[in-house]
């Protein structure tokens, strides 16, 4: 299995935020959860940075609304995961449960 | 707080971002701006790291990634003017085949120039064709010093002519490879890239 099949760090995020939110997955709605869930503060650049490198993997699709007056007469431009992008986030997370088997990781070893 | 976003960095987004996401990221930064009661310098931030996540390091990639091409192509002349060097005093009576030699040279150019092509279209990723013609340009550059300064006037005419205009389409072929591959990487379900948000 080639590196560029495994998701990085964020890209694990971005996926599984847009899982979460469904039907409401679009770029201000998924910086906010991951920066909720996870304390980190993120950029709506990066997320749209790596949505694209989703897209072109072809793990999500992406498609444009209406636009919409509280967003100055702009669209949304939102995001589903495909089959293949829940493959991915299926292979990583098998990956790190093998990874993390027989060890107990503790606040004193860090 | 304030009830519209900064309208520099609204205009410097606007300028700056690809035509295919800015609405879509202009329109969540106002929304959120305005929804969350956000601060000026929140927006300011949010747009001036957005500027280097889009474009900035996308950019330093394409450069890497056509310099990179550029490399193989000047390493790939550099050995065959050593191996040249190097290997045909040793012949002997190699002048009749001084002809069949220079013609193996365009092909190994030509071959260099398509392995070029390959390499940048793997490491820029997506625009292709942009991404070729730039280092078809920047081959045709070296190898037209290479002529110049290093193979000299011994080099004969159709030799010159031969390189320079076959480098572009070897480039382009090696690229196309790359997005054949990629093609049927996605296909096959294994990876590859199948669209881009530029693409839509």
């Amino acid at each position: 299995m080639s590196k560029g099949e495994f998701l990085g760090e964020f890209e694990h995020l971005v996926l599984l935020a847009v899982l979460r939110l469904g039907e409401e997955a679009y770029g201000m709605r998924i910086r906010q959860a991951i920066e909720e869930r996870t304390g980190r503060r993120v950029v709506i650049g990066a997320v749209y940075a790596t949505l694209e490198r989703i897209v072109s993997k072809g793990y999500a699709s992406t498609w444009l609304a209406d636009p919409t007056p509280e967003r100055g007469g702009r669209a949304k431009r939102f995001f589903k995961v495909e089959p293949r992008g829940v493959a991915a986030l299926m292979r990583s997370e098998k990956a790190l449960q093998r990874m993390r088997q027989g060890i107990r990781i503790a606040r004193s070893t860090a | 707080m304030s009830g519209h976003p900064p309208q520099f960095a609204a205009r410097l987004l606007y300028f700056l971002l690809p035509a295919t996401e800015r609405d879509a990221i202009l329109g969540d930064l106002e929304e959120e701006f305005a929804a969350e009661n956000r601060l000026s310098l929140w927006y300011w931030t949010q747009a001036m790291e957005s500027i280097v996540f889009l474009i900035w390091r996308p950019l330093v990639r394409q450069g890497l990634g056509i310099l990179t091409g550029g490399a193989v192509m000047a390493v790939a002349l550099v050995l065959t003017q050593t191996g040249a060097k190097l290997v045909l005093p040793k012949l002997p009576h190699w002048q009749p085949l001084e002809f069949a030699f220079t013609l193996a040279v365009v092909g190994f150019g030509a071959i260099a120039a398509s392995c070029a092509g390959y390499l940048t279209a793997c490491l820029t990723g997506g625009g292709l064709l942009r991404n070729t013609i730039l280092l078809g340009m920047l081959l045709i550059g070296i190898s037209a010093y290479w002529l110049r300064t290093i193979a000299g006037s011994s080099a004969p005419m159709w030799y010159r002519g031969a390189l320079m205009v076959l480098i572009l389409p070897a480039a382009l072929i090696g690229g196309h490879r790359r997005a054949r591959h990629e093609l049927m990487l996605a296909r096959s379900g294994v990876g590859g890239r199948k669209s881009s948000l530029n693409g839509n």
